[in-house]
Order: structure tokens, then sequence, then C-alpha cells
């Protein structure tokens, strides 16, 4: 149907078209890897992360410590191991905090548009004046420097360009004529956002989430590594980075691999979210 | 006279997904010196295909058989960079959206002497001089002005203009014009086509009408062929074609134009549409939507025909004339 | 024109007021005395006591914001408690810095990033394009900071071509620059990708072949036009990324920018001059989007601002 053509898959469909695709299935199942890092990393750890080998300061990797040794002895490895989850899980709770409220924001913009709108959308105006690593760094100088506050300044400062992207979203489907149908037979506001809106906008909606995941790993490991985010000891990946920056030219690897990881990461994601587009949207 | 074009069996290929689609199937033209001929048919039957596989203009996945002779050079050998020198330059081309064939951004003035400079070697004295003579020529007033305007300052009869001015800047030999009025509204299309009747009396071009519309070659065109899904299925003289049409086609077509229509009180319109080149009928590709079908047309493609000595036609009703002029496609 | 330029100016003033607020409010969001929070746990009453007079937290709110505004428009953002020097010299000192970098990014961007993106273009749905899209992807994956940090272990450590870190010098600055300029890249070659795609399917581009034009010309001449009058405006939110990016890379290569200055004013949390710094960073992007804007609207024959003067 013309209103939907844009971004029509039905939901049960997607999984199909996943596997159909190899960039999407390829994406996905690197993906599902990464995740299982994350809930298993703890076991498959051959270190403990915080314990200090007091005879392997520094050490390139070897055959104990396959990614070597840091400044104090830890082994790098088992440091991001755990760092995985860290990592994603700091990165999937701001998303999840972007998403809901990006989602009711811009829905609820589109919806009422009138004064509303015009106000919501002046003030989403003025937080995106700051770029949106400064405007976490402001939120992060307010709450105070943890992994906990980097979360929340990074979910926040997504919020005004996702929710700007949601509206738009919803406009084009405000537009189409059936929202204007299902009222006029009655249905209430709430009934027409859940059951109009949010279905026919769902598939923008795990696209554009996907991509912001991507962006809070980036985020929140920028604040790690600036030493506004999670703090020492917590093997993220970003504070990892900042406490090897000091010792680029004893220790490569310090500075090396939790930057890969981050990229590899970072990477997939992207991937994903690409290949979710070429899915849902095949015009572009 | 000599041929200034002459089209042997060119055949347009288009592969998408490892398939192909002939959408242009054998045609053969001949245009002579200062010639008009029309090329005639619906939307999608091969015509504008036909006129871009001339200039090679087509997309990267279209590939062209055949032959395409401009005073006797095969411009199928030719490399992309001498094609360059043919195009604008021996053989020029006018298309059918006059608000969007013009690019926005660059001035009426410099999109005109671009190619003058290029294939007449000018520079900007000479070539500023000779478009404001063009601009004069398509009949636009205030050339002075109009030069140094951009296109979305004009009107669609005046980018048309423009584009027969841009044509015409080198004397190409040939003139192919692709649905020049079809955008334009009906009192600007005949202006256009006076505009473009005077220019090719003045310069003795020969031109290629390519058109739906059988007004516009009644009054443009000298002789016509009319496609239909990919092929030629007749061609003649204009008057030949308009008084005696021979393809139950080229009849339908006729019949369904409002100027022979005003005894009756409905429009004749022909049932169905025209098959795409993955659609095509295993026998004659109009014998779906034919009025006089008969068993053979289900099975055979008929070939050219000869009928009389002025109209060839691809139809098995004149198969009493034995004499194929062309190759069965 | 006018009339255009002036309706954004008012926009933009709309949003650096709104800005103003924000930056006044942070002080006051902190949870807590920020006061107390300011000086560290070992301040005694009395300095607690002065700088709560000092700053105005006494009074009002809304007085407390018109002193703050006011002072804004004067050019006073306040002093900062770790130098006792006014926020506006230390921003003042430190921008020079900022602002050359972001320019050689920004050039470094343009160039590789619109360079990509016409390639990609050219040859479109080629080993090529693929190659340039998944290179930029993977541009868009890598962490500022640390391909910050492989440069220098590249080039400065290993290689000893640059200086690691420190200096303002042109010498100092290739690496940065190079840093910033590439990841700003990545996404610029997406965006100039899809515009070019999208015009070269124009008819005008036919057209331009049809007049015997070279592939050189169409691309450059025809398509690349107009594609520029968008990209213009992408620069534009680019700049966003720039200025962030900016804050993130400097302090890498210890640069001394505002961006440096802003995250050692978080982490000493010295307010005063975290709020001038954001406001700053803030009405330096609104000022130049404001820019770019009407340079966009110069730049598009298409967008007519005079049409009740003509005949």
């Amino acid at each position: 149907m013309f209103w939907s053509r844009q971004w029509s898959v039905p939901r049960l469909e997607l999984w199909e078209k996943i596997m159909q695709q190899k960039k999407a299935k390829y994406s996905f199942l690197m993906m599902l890897c990464i995740v299982l890092l994350g809930i298993i990393g703890p076991w498959i750890a051959p270190h403990d992360p915080t314990k200090t080998y007091y005879e392997a300061f520094m050490q390139g990797p070897s055959k104990d410590f396959w990614l070597g040794t840091d400044a104090i002895g830890r082994d790098i490895l088992s440091r991001m191991l755990y760092g995985t989850r860290v990592t994603l899980t700091v990165a999937l709770l701001a998303s999840v905090m972007t998403f809901v409220a990006g989602t009711l924001i811009g829905v609820t913009c589109a919806y009422l548009g009138g004064i509303v709108d015009n106000l919501i959308m002046r003030i989403m105006d003025i937080m995106l004046a700051l770029p949106g690593i400064v405007l976490a760094l402001a939120i992060v100088a307010v709450l105070g420097p943890s992994q906990e506050n980097a979360m929340i300044a990074i979910g926040i400062s997504s919020i005004p360009a996702f929710s700007i992207l949601i509206r738009g979203a919803a406009l084009s489907i405000k537009q189409s004529g059936y929202v204007e149908a299902s009222r006029s037979i009655g249905s209430s506001n709430w009934w027409i956002i859940t059951r109009q809106f949010i279905p026919n906008i769902s598939n923008v909606l795990i696209v554009y989430t996907t991509m912001f995941i991507g962006s809070a790993i980036l985020g929140t490991s920028a604040l790690g590594f600036i030493g506004l985010g999670a703090q020492p000891p917590t093997p993220e990946w970003g504070t990892m980075l900042n406490e090897g920056k000091n010792y680029l030219r004893e220790a490569w690897w310090l500075a090396t691999f939790p930057g890969l990881a981050i990229t590899a990461v970072v990477f997939t994601v992207y991937l994903l979210g690409d290949a979710l587009r070429d899915i849902f949207d095949p015009k572009s | 006279m000599t041929n200034v074009l002459e089209v042997t069996g060119l055949t347009t290929t288009f592969s998408k997904n490892e398939k192909a689609f002939k959408v242009v199937d054998n045609l053969c033209l001949q245009v002579k010196r200062g010639e008009s001929v029309g090329i005639v048919g619906e939307s999608g039957c091969g015509k504008s295909v036909a006129s871009l596989s001339m200039m090679r203009l087509l997309s990267k996945n279209g590939s062209i058989a055949g032959r395409i002779q401009l005073n006797g050079a095969d411009l199928l050998r030719y490399s992309e960079k001498e094609m360059q020198k043919i195009r604008g330059k021996e053989i020029a081309m006018i298309f059918q959206e006059p608000m969007t064939s013009l690019n926005p951004v660059l001035t009426i003035g410099k999109q005109l002497s671009e190619g003058l400079e290029k294939h007449e070697g000018m520079n900007r004295v000479q070539s500023r001089q000779r478009v404001l003579e063009l601009l004069t020529q398509v009949g636009i007033s205030r050339a002075n002005e109009i030069y140094h305007e951009y296109p979305h300052r004009l009107s669609g009869g005046m980018r048309q203009r423009v584009m027969i001015a841009m044509a015409i800047a080198c004397h190409p030999k040939l003139l192919i014009a692709d649905e020049p009025t079809t955008a334009l509204d009906v009192t600007i299309q005949a202006q256009i086509l006076d505009v473009m009747k005077k220019i090719q009396r003045e310069l003795g071009m020969s031109l290629i009408m390519i058109t739906h519309d059988l007004g516009v070659v009644a009054e443009t065109c000298d002789r016509v062929l009319v496609m239909y899904a990919g092929q030629v299925i007749e061609a003649a003289d204009v008057r030949t074609l308009l008084r005696s049409p021979k393809h139950p086609y080229t009849v339908g077509l006729i019949k369904s134009t409002p100027h022979n229509a005003k005894g009756q009180k409905r429009l004749h319109s022909i049932a169905g549409s025209v098959p795409t080149p993955d659609h095509y009928p295993k026998g004659c590709r109009f014998a779906p939507r034919c009025e006089k079908v008969m068993a053979v047309c289900l099975e055979q493609n008929p070939p050219l025909l000869d009928v009389d000595q002025q109209s060839e036609c691809r139809c098995w009703l004149y198969r009493e004339n034995r004499e194929s002029t062309a190759v069965n496609g | 024109m006018k009339q255009y330029i002036v309706k954004r100016l008012l926009s933009g003033i709309v949003v650096l007021f709104g800005l103003s607020v924000f930056t006044f409010l942070l002080i006051h969001l902190i949870p807590g005395d920020p006061v107390r929070i300011m000086l560290g746990q070992r301040a005694t009453v009395e300095q607690i006591e002065s700088l709560r007079g000092e700053l105005g937290l006494n009074k009002p709110l809304v007085v407390q914001y018109l002193d703050y505004a006011s002072g804004v428009l004067k050019g006073d953002l306040g002093t900062s408690l770790k130098t006792g020097r006014p926020v506006s010299t230390e921003i003042a000192d430190r921008f020079p810095a900022t602002a050359k970098m972001a320019l050689a990014s920004l050039v470094v961007a343009v160039v590789i990033g619109i360079g990509l993106g016409v390639l990609a273009a050219k040859y479109k749905d080629t080993p090529i394009d693929g190659a340039i899209m998944t290179f930029s992807t993977f541009g868009m994956s890598i962490p500022g900071f640390w391909l910050g940090l492989l440069v220098i272990l590249v080039f400065s450590v290993h290689l000893g071509w640059f200086p690691i870190a420190g200096g303002t010098g042109l010498k100092d600055m290739v690496l940065p620059a190079f840093t910033l300029g590439t990841l700003l890249a990545t996404a610029l070659s997406r965006l100039t990708r899809a515009g070019m795609v999208e015009v070269l399917s124009n008819d005008y581009i036919r057209t331009a072949r049809a007049k015997g034009m070279n592939e050189r010309i169409v691309l450059l001449r025809h398509a690349f036009r107009n594609v520029m009058i968008p990209i213009v405006a992408v620069i534009g939110l680019e700049l966003a990324g720039l200025l962030g990016g900016a804050v993130i890379v400097e302090q890498v290569f210890g640069w001394p920018g505002v961006g440096t200055l802003a995250i050692q004013a978080i982490s000493s949390r010295d307010f005063p001059m975290i709020q001038g710094t954001t406001l700053f960073i803030g009405a330096v992007y609104v000022l130049v989007v404001i820019l770019i804007d009407v340079l966009y609207a110069l730049l598009d024959p298409r967008i007519d601002y005079t049409t009740k003067e003509g005949v």
C-alpha cells in the first residue's frame, strides 16, 4: 500500500530477510558472538582482571598474557573480556534511555503538533546547538564523573537528534490518511499512538536505534578515555586506553587492543544498521 | 540523395539480474539529407531507447548490436572519446522534459556556449556572440538578458527553445527530437514545432522525430515508422500511412487520436497494453490485442512485408506479398 | 535576501538565549550544594559563604539569571575558580589554537571526503565503490581518540616524523588535523556519494552528455556543482562533529585549545569555566551554522529572495 511502501516488512519476515542478505546475516552473527562474549567473558577470561602480577609489569603479548599486561601488571585480555560486558551494558542502557524518551517525544510532537510540538522542538534545537559530546560533557560536569553518569549523559545527549528523526518519520505516518480514518471512528489518542504510530515507524526505530547503539559505544568510551566516564579500576575499554596513552613509547599494546575492540564492535553495529536499512528501505 | 543516417539491424539489450531484455529489436532506418522521419509508438515501445542507442547514451547495463552509420561511418565502432566529438556536433538531441533537461545551477549562456567552445573551438567572446544569434533564431527576444538567466526563471516553452538552440548550435547533420512537445501546453506545442520546422529548413538538417502523437508526425515528418514492442511494425511515407494504414495496430492508433474521432461518441481505444520485453508473446507481439488475429499470428511473428510499393508492414494479413524486405526479427 | 538573513539571525538569537539559560542552570542542577562540590570537602564555612556571595547564589533565580545574562552580553563570563583569571580571557587565549586546528581538519575532511564520494559515485556498484563505502563505515566506527593514539604510535613514536604532542606549530598540527579530518571525511564521503548518485540520474546530465561533454566535465561542472550546494549545508552540520571531535582529539594531542580547557574545567569542577566554555562552543556553532545557511542561500540560484522586485 502506498503509505507504507517505504518501510514495509512484516515482523515475521524480518528474520528470513536477515538470513537472506549476506551483509545482514554476517553482521548479525558477528553481533551475536560479541553479545555472547559479553555474557560468558568473565568465565573464559584466563586471569582475574584486577589481579596484579608483580613479576609482569607492562609485558608484551606472550604465552601467559596473550595481549600483554598493563602498567600495574594486570592481564589485558582478561580486562578486555570483562570490559565487553561493561561496554555493551552501558551502551545498551544509554540507547534504551534515548529510545524511550526520543520515541515518546518524537511521536507526541508529531501527533499533537501545534504549540506543544513547537515548544519541544525549540528546546531540542537548543540542545542540538551543542555538539553531542559537549552536551554529554556538560551533563557529566553536573553529575560528576562515573560510569552510570556517563551512561546517562550519553543517553540524554542523543535524545534531541533521535526525537527529531522519529518526529519526521511519525509525521509522514500522520499525513497518510489512515490515522485520520482511525480517529474518525472514535479511536483514543493513546490507542492511535500505540497501535498506529509506533508499529508503523517500528522499522525506522529499529534502524535508528541500532545506529545509536554504535554511537553510544563511541560516546561512552570517549568519556572513559578523557577520564570522565567509568573510573579505574573498572575494565572499561575507553578507560583502559586512557591508562595506556601515557605508555605509547614503552607499551604499544596498551593503547592498541582496547581500541581495536571498540572499532570492531561499533563497525559490526553500523554494518548491521546499514543492512537493516537496506532491508527496510530497498530504494536507497 | 544520400543517406545521412543508415541504421541496420539495431538491437538494444538491457541486462538485469542476469536476464537479458531486448528493448529494441532489429530496427532498420534510413534518413536522407534534409528529411524528417518520425518514429511513433506508445510509451514503452522502445522508441526512446532506439534514439539513445543512436547517440550511444545508454546506461551501463545496455548493449547495442547492429550498425549505425553516419555518413558511412559506423558509430558503434567509435570509442567513447570519438563519440564525444560526434555528440552535439554531428548528431544533436532534444529531450522530452524541458523542465529537468537544463542544469539548474548553470546560466543559459554557459550551457549554450560550452558545446560551441568544445566543438568549434570558440573563445568566450565568439561563443557569446553566437549564442545570442542562436537565441534570436529560436525566437527568444531579450536574448541578452536570457543569456545571464538561470533555467528556473524560464517557462517550459522558453526552455524548450533553449534546448533547440543548444541542439542546433554546431549545425548538426542530424537532430533527434524525443517527444519535444509532450510536456508543453498545446498552444506552445505548435510554436515549438514551427520553430523546429523553420530551423530544419534553414539548416538543411535531417530530423528524427520521436513521438506518440500522430498529429506531430503529420505536421513535421516526411516518412514514419510505427514501433510496437521493440519492433518496427509499419513504415511508410506520412500521407500513405495516415490515409491507408496497413497494420491493425496503426489503424487503431489513428482511430484513437481525437482528430479522427469527430463523429464518434467515444474515442476508440486499443484494449490491453504494450507487453514488456520479458513478456513478449510467442507469435506476433500485437496478436493478444489484435482485432483481426488469426491462428498463424499466435504461432509465428511475421517479418516486415512489402505492401504495394509504398508501405512495409509486419502483419500476416499481407502475406500474399511474398517479398520480405527485412529478416524476421 | 535581507529579510531572510534577519529571520535567520532572529532564530539564532532565540537558540542562543536558550543556550544561555541552559548553561546558567548547569550550576543549579548539581545535586547537593554546588559551592561545596566546587570547593571540595576541606573548604571552611567562610570560604563557602564567600564564594556563594561571589556567585550571587543567595539571590532569587531570576535575578541571578539576569545578572549572568547581562554579564555575558558584556563579555563577562565570570572568573575561573582555578586560575582566578576571567573565563573570557582564558577562552580568548585558547580559541586561536582550536580554530586553527578546526580549519585545517575541515580542509582535510573536504578534500578526502568529497574526493572519495565523487569517486564512489562515478564507480557506483563496482568494487571501487564497495571499498570506499566499507572504508567509510570503518572510519565512522573508529573512536577519534584511538585513531589519534594510533597515528602518534606510528608516525611519532615509530617513524619519528612528527612531534608527539604539546606544540602548536605547523608540524604539530599535521597529525591532529589528519585525525579529525579523516573522521569527518567518512560521513562526508557518504553524503557526497549519495548526492552525486542522485544528481547523476538527472535529465540535465544526459543533456550534457548529448552535447558531447567529456565525463570529467559532466562530473565536475554539471554534477558536482549541483551537489556542492547540499554539501555546503552538510559541512555546516559537520561543524558539530568538528567542534565535538576537536574537544576529544585536542585531549589526545595535548593541543592547548578550548576543548582541553573545557575538560580540565570539568575535572577540576571549575564551574564558571565549564559554563563559559559550553556557552562559547554552542555560540560558535550556532553562528557558523547561520553563516553557512546564508552562504547556501547565496549559492543556490533556485532560492529566490527577490520575487517582488522583478518585473
